[in-house]
């Protein structure tokens, strides 16, 4: 009986040795593998649709929280109750960073808050898709979507900072060789254009002119691409970028944007029939080129609401009267008996104070 | 015939049987005899004389004599008593026997829980701390760290003791990390030698808990990885062999805190009115044109008009506790079942917390050196909170919403909640109507029930003697059962009264609906976890030469998957289950495994207790890591000499009863981070997919987002180098006790995620890397007396004294900061206060010309000083960005003129002194705890502007104004100058606070003997009764004001043995 316990605790011993390799084994279940998601092309279509989600401008501008990108009355002298520092010229080291550059290593990866940890999203993912399984068309798709985006976020910085460093690939970050060479030097201004060029040259190439599925509305064209190439090549020839007048880049963006409308009409796009039912249509609108897409759901999983119409609407009309026409925008409109203000003929008697 | 055959042969049989049996019966001896105390001569009475091996025994009587019947002289007799040291006497040919009892002060025998094992008090070569279970058994607390403060030195418990069911956090020798996905100051718990969370622990009741020892330094070594914060060891209490014993503790106490005082009002309608005061520069025309501002005869119907709304919501709590055990067993096997039922309600109705647990145990001889021991135990949990939905969903809203309630508004008018005004039409924090949420009886609430079963075998070999192999096995499963419940709730905005309509009315102008959430929500969720030991143990004896081997092999996995599942759009009236909610459903799973392998060696030796050796090795496997950096390797060697034991120090050893020196260094480990760092991943997420299809497509669809984007392969465990140094002494016959620690932790490799310098082209959270250095060091000392006076009179003292602090070697450093005075390389991770250094307050225009004559273009943030402005010294000027320098003082005031204004800005150090005195069968116990060195501030909620719906704490009722220059706080428009980190507001940091006291009173035994009951006592315990040093003025807790202040109570209990 004694030498039998012995027998026992020597085998369980045993069985416990044999079956160690497994007990460290262990994976992260709820997580998908990279090499997973990029061999299927559904789930390759779900993470292109965050992408989407992160990089489409909101009203307000571009989608990085920033007060310089882009939403008018901050670039303008019609400022803003707390101060514009940027047109007073009061910004100061140490206080003012520019958010939309990014003064902080981006840390929320679902959706990045700078534009850095955009540029990552994307970069990320056209090297996943281009090292990926997928049959070719299919890759070249995405990845023209992606490079698209790629082209609208340096174009974003560009136009406001010139040439900056150019970052194609995701940078390495672990060790500190890796951090010391993604203190990048900033490229020039004519480097950055060309590669947006580039980039949207490949989606020209690539993109649909409309997209079939009536669920696709809002994903990007080929008109789309080419009208965006044309104006990014308008800002090039522009006194700000060509202070010598070069005709040659003219020549370019006139080429670029006759191109665009060529495409555009040749997928549908016009001018809307009705001045008054233009806003209310949405799916195939004619004169929508690049949409950022809202819906009404209410549930916290489901929505994504537009609060911009309700900021526009007054207070009688259950809006907030938050967002206010200018003097010069009313005026441009007509009376309600279709004569301009200020007309004689006009049955309504006009003051300009 | 036959009869008389048969009566005629087995009558003799008979009569020699019934001789026999007689003389079996009559070699029973009478043993008799009398019990004194060794120190004062005086006789015991109640103490237990039990046969060994047998449920028979008694009682000694007032003279301290008794009389027991032992069936042989074989037999051992086992002298017992609570509090003097156990006595076994073979009976052999003594009948009479003089029982002298000696005291177990001397605590150098008791033996001493130590990692996977037992070790003797005088043998303890490492930094050891024990828990008096005695003095803790009494203490009402929620959860079992709470009792553990002020105990041992270097162990600090914070917090708890306020909301029911939420748990004080306890570290170790301070320790520090970088980590900021994984890290945590937790020490590790050790359950009967089964690695536990601390939510296991937590649950444990005082009374079903034999010891807890706490491993402070290198003698964590046995446990790893996991041990570098600190291990805390407990042993369940077991069955004992004698007569069975049952014990009952209960107790009902109340709880209660003093509420902060805060502005009524009158005062914080003249607050606002001072506001926009100084928003017009003080001219009483445009001032009182404001619609904002408040005319005289609003302010007289606040003063006989005012609404406090925390009283109304608060009320006393009770707690309530019950615990039973039942302990008893022959030779041969022994039980001990355990029985507890704790409850705690809230300060604020409806919340509450219940605790059952259960626990039995059996420990069996199976056969010669084969012991078998098996535990059963469970546990449920009940746990209760509001559920409120207003912006975020902390637990602390209900409190803060109340405390910050503006007292000139009534909370319900004809019976309806109004509209807190000032802040909005739509549901947010600020108009959060406490009153209004809590009639909805929307909760939030979690039931926890976990069953934990234990088998332990071992087995002392016959062929070698001291060779003990033991297997044992745990497996624990938890379940936890978490629900929300939130609906929808109107408020009412009425019609103003008043010149400037600030009086509400009575008549409703309209309804507005908000809310709460709306949503039922249930979360379920399972964890199963086992761990398997199987060690084998060698104790050999030869000569003064004593050694004790262990070697061993753990395994343990886990595993845990819970799911929420969500529908919101509940039904009005309707139940709270999803079958009463229409709106969209939703779930979500999360599930998770992991696993740990180790290796475990130790070695003692010890020669004539004299000289002391212990080594000990660990190999450790963590499953965060990747496949070829996952083993780690932690040795540790700690040494001692018994000096008090030496020929030389026979001379002194009248006054030096013990004295012993003792040092260890150990190579620990920490893996604090996530696991799988080494591998990048995707996962799915609602609410991250643009919307595509128009305005119709309702269904926003999941997307699939990153979810680690950079993996950083190389990741392992950091290292901990644990070098402690050691004093224990004895003198005056073993009552005076002191003991001195010294120690320095130097934590290299440690992981950490680099924020601030890495390029941010790079444009991704950096995985954790095992980057950062720092070392940890303090010192510790701890003296107790203990004496009597008399014979009825004892008292005793201890002083635990300890400071520590660290230095930070490398760490992550923003670029603009490195070589300037932000630069925390080289310096303490606390590098003191930063703030500004307030010079003083301009209380008139003269002031202010006088001072800007003298530095002229003085500015504070940008703004023009004013009377009523705090104003501060100009340190430096701006960075220059190229250099990365500091320019010296410019002359206006900026957020580069802070500096660091004192060298600590937490208390570094810390004092307890827990006394008792007792006379007779009465006795008090007293533990308090004083802490200094640090800074003191007024908190940032209460320096922050009070709003129209936001009030703040009375001081601010003092304010400049110019009929009133004097004041002690500044104009409230200001802001920007006040609500900064500055010494005007520091306060002392100084605390000296009694933390409990217990009253005590044993009955007379002889009352107690009548009622057949062994042991009555009564006992008044009081938690946090009262700080004897108070700097604030408007609150009684050190915490902030606005979250839920720490209880004080009082509970009367009985403790009756049978």
């Amino acid at each position: 009986m004694k030498l039998s316990n012995i027998y026992t605790i020597i085998i369980a011993g045993v069985v416990c040795f044999a079956s160690c390799k497994k007990v460290l084994d262990k994976t992260d279940l709820s997580k998908l593998e990279p090499d997973l998601v990029f061999a299927d092309s559904s789930l390759v279509q779900l993470n292109m649709n965050n992408i989407y989600e992160s990089q489409l401008p909101l009203w307000g501008g571009q989608n990085t929280g920033s007060v310089l990108s882009g939403v008018q009355p901050q670039l303008s002298e019609e400022g803003y109750a707390g101060g514009n520092k940027f047109m007073e010229g009061t910004m100061s080291y140490g206080t003012d960073e520019p958010k939309d550059f990014g003064t902080s290593l981006n840390t929320s990866n679902p959706l990045p808050g700078n534009n850095w940890g955009k540029m990552r999203q994307l970069n990320t993912f056209i090297a996943s898709v281009e090292a990926g399984p997928l049959p070719d068309h299919t890759k070249r798709k995405f990845v023209a979507q992606a490079r698209f985006f790629r082209a609208f976020r340096y174009w974003d910085l560009v136009r406001i900072y010139g040439g900056v460093p150019l970052v194609l690939t995701p940078l390495d970050g672990v060790g500190q060789a890796a951090r010391e060479a993604a203190l990048l030097p900033r490229d020039k201004t004519s480097e950055c254009f060309k590669q947006i060029i580039a980039d949207l040259d490949f989606a020209i190439a690539n993109l649909p002119g409309k997209w079939t599925d009536p669920l696709d509305w809002g994903r990007i064209t080929k008109g789309a691409a080419a009208a965006f190439k044309g104006r990014a090549l308008l800002y090039w020839a522009s006194p700000m970028f060509n202070p010598t007048d070069l005709s040659e880049r003219w020549q370019a963006a006139y080429d670029a944007n006759l191109a665009a409308k060529q495409i555009l009409d040749a997928n549908g796009s016009a001018l809307h029939a009705n001045y008054k039912t233009m806003w209310f249509t949405e799916v195939n609108n004619p004169e929508a080129v690049m949409v950022t897409g809202y819906n009404t759901a209410t549930g916290d999983q489901q929505r994504k609401n537009n609060g911009w119409d309700k900021s526009c609407r007054p207070a009688y009309l259950n809006g907030s009267g938050s967002n206010l026409p200018t003097w010069e925008m009313v005026r441009s409109y007509p009376m309600k008996d279709g004569k301009m203000p200020g007309d004689a003929t006009s049955a309504y008697t006009y003051h300009d104070s | 015939m036959k009869r008389s055959i048969l009566l005629k042969n087995f009558l003799p049989l008979f009569l020699l049987f019934v001789t026999c049996c007689n003389l079996a019966y009559s070699q029973g001896i009478t043993v008799t005899g009398k019990v004194t105390d060794k120190e004062t001569g005086l006789p015991l009475e109640q103490v237990s004389i039990a046969v060994k091996g047998s449920p028979k025994g008694t009682y000694t009587n007032i003279k301290g004599e008794f009389s027991l019947e032992v069936p042989s002289a074989a037999d051992f007799i086992v002298v017992s008593y609570v509090g003097k040291v156990r006595q076994e006497i073979k009976v052999g040919s003594q009948k009479d026997f003089s029982v002298s009892m000696e005291s177990d002060n001397n605590t150098l025998e008791d033996v001493v829980l130590v990692g996977y094992g037992t070790q003797k008090r005088a043998h303890l070569t490492g930094s050891v701390g024990t828990v008096s279970m005695k003095t803790i058994q009494d203490l009402p607390v929620g959860s079992l760290t709470e009792a553990l403060r002020g105990q041992i030195v270097g162990v600090a418990v914070s917090g708890g003791f306020a909301r029911p069911g939420e748990p004080a956090t306890v570290t170790i020798r301070n320790p520090v990390f970088f980590s900021k996905d994984g890290g945590s100051r937790d020490p590790l718990f050790v359950i009967d030698d089964i690695f536990r969370t601390k939510a296991d622990f937590d649950l444990l009741d005082a009374t079903e808990v034999e010891s807890i020892t706490v491993l402070k330094d290198a003698s964590a070594a046995i446990y790893g990885i996991l041990g570098s914060n600190g291990v805390i060891v407990v042993k369940t209490k077991r069955g004992k062999t004698g007569i069975t014993s049952i014990s009952y503790n209960g107790s009902f106490g109340i709880s209660d805190a003093p509420l902060p005082k805060m502005m009524n009002g009158y005062q914080h309608a003249q607050y606002l009115n001072s506001y926009n005061a100084g928003s017009r520069n003080w001219d009483p025309v445009t001032t009182a044109a404001l619609p904002a501002y408040y005319t005289d005869d609003e302010l007289e119907h606040f003063k006989s008009n005012n609404y406090e709304w925390l009283p109304q919501a608060w009320q006393k709590a009770y707690e309530t506790r019950h615990t039973l055990n039942l302990s008893g067993g022959s030779d041969r096997a022994t039980f001990f079942a355990g029985f507890t039922y704790a409850e705690q309600n809230s300060n604020f109705d409806g919340l509450g917390f219940k605790r059952y647990s259960f626990r039995s145990s059996s420990d069996i001889k199976l056969a010669t050196g084969l012991k078998l021991g098996l535990s059963l135990s469970a546990n449920l949990a009940d746990r209760k909170n509001t559920f409120n939905k207003q912006g975020n969903e902390s637990l602390d809203n209900d409190w803060r919403t109340l405390i910050g309630a503006a007292q000139f508004n009534p909370p319900y008018i004809n019976g309806k909640p109004i509209l807190i005004q000032g802040a909005g039409t739509s549901s947010n924090i600020n108009t959060y109507h406490y009153f209004a949420v809590h009639d909805l009886d929307n909760y939030t609430s979690s039931y926890n029930s976990g069953v934990n079963f234990q088998a332990q075998l071992s087995y002392d070999m016959p062929f070698i003697k001291g060779l003990r192999a033991a297997v044992n096995f745990n497996k624990n499963i938890a379940n936890s059962w978490g629900k929300q419940y939130g609906t929808k709730y109107d408020v009412y905005d009425f019609n103003k009264k008043g010149d400037h309509n600030h009086i509400l009315g009575d008549s409703v102008i309209r309804s507005y609906s908000w809310s709460n959430g709306d949503r039922v929500r249930l979360n379920p969720s399972i964890i199963k976890t086992y761990q398997l030991n199987a060690t084998v143990n060698y104790e050999k004896t030869f000569g003064k030469h004593q050694i004790n081997f262990l070697a061993g092999y753990e395994q343990s996995e886990s595993f845990e998957d819970g799911v929420a599942g969500m529908v919101s759009g509940v039904v009005t009236g309707g139940l709270d289950n999803q079958g009463n909610a229409t709106g969209a459903q939703e779930s979500n799973e999360t599930i998770s495994e992991a696993g740990r392998m180790a290796a475990i060696g130790r070695l003692n030796y010890n020669f004539a207790s004299k000289y002391l050796l212990e080594v000990q090795f660990r190999a450790d496997a963590s499953q965060k890591f990747a496949p070829e950096n996952r083993w780690g390797y932690f040795p540790s060697f700690s040494a001692g000499w018994v000096i008090s034991e030496e020929n030389f120090f026979q001379k002194a050893s009248n006054v030096v009863n013990f004295l012993k020196l003792r040092a260890s260094v150990g190579f620990l480990g920490l893996d604090a981070t996530k696991s799988y760092q080494w591998l990048r991943s995707y996962v799915i997420q609602t609410q991250r997919s643009a919307v595509f299809g128009g305005t119709s497509n309702n269904d926003r669809g999941i997307a699939v987002v990153s979810n680690l984007d950079m993996a950083n392969r190389a990741v392992h465990w950091d290292n901990v180098d644990k070098y402690n140094a050691g004093i224990d002494m004895r003198f005056l016959r073993n009552r005076l006790a002191v003991s001195l620690d010294g120690f320095i932790d130097k934590r290299t490799n440690m992981l950490s995620n680099l924020t601030s310098a890495p390029s941010f082209l790079i444009g991704t959270a950096i995985p954790s890397e095992n980057f950062g250095e720092a070392n940890t060091f303090g010192f510790e000392t701890s003296a107790s007396w203990r004496d009597n006076i008399g014979k009825d009179w004892s008292y005793d003292v201890t002083a635990n004294f300890s400071w520590n602090d660290n230095k930070v070697i490398v760490t992550d450093v923003a670029k603009g900061d490195i070589g300037t005075f932000k630069d925390p390389t080289g310096k303490s991770s606390d590098m003191g206060f930063m703030g500004y250094r307030n010079i003083g307050m301009f209380r008139s225009q003269q002031e202010v010309d006088a001072f800007i004559s003298k530095n002229p273009g003085y500015t504070i943030f940008g703004q023009a000083p004013k009377p009523g402005m705090l104003y501060f010294q100009d340190v430096r000027g701006p960075q220059d960005p190229v250099t990365g320098k500091y320019a010296g003082p410019d002359g206006i005031i900026t957020t580069v003129d802070q500096d660091f204004l004192k060298a600590k800005a937490e208390n570094h150090y810390g004092l307890g002194i827990n006394w008792g005195l007792s006379y007779k069968t009465l006795s008090l116990n007293v533990m308090m705890g004083m802490s200094w060195g640090g800074i003191g501030s007024v908190e940032s909620a209460a320096r922050k502007k009070a709003e129209v719906y936001s009030n703040r704490p009375a001081f601010w009722a003092d304010h400049w104004t110019p009929t009133n220059t004097d004041a002690a706080y500044p104009s409230p428009f200001y802001v920007g100058t006040y609500d900064v980190a500055t010494d005007f507001w520091w306060r002392s940091s100084f605390s000296l606070r009694v933390t409990n006291f217990n009253l005590s009173y044993t009955l007379p035994s002889r009352m107690v003997k009548k009622a057949g009951m062994n042991n009555v006592r009564f006992y008044v315990v009081a938690i946090n009764p009262f700080s004897l040093y108070n700097p604030y003025d408007y609150k009684d807790n050190p915490g902030s004001y606005d979250v839920f202040p720490q209880l004080k109570s009082l509970s009367v209990g009985l403790n009756l043995n049978l």
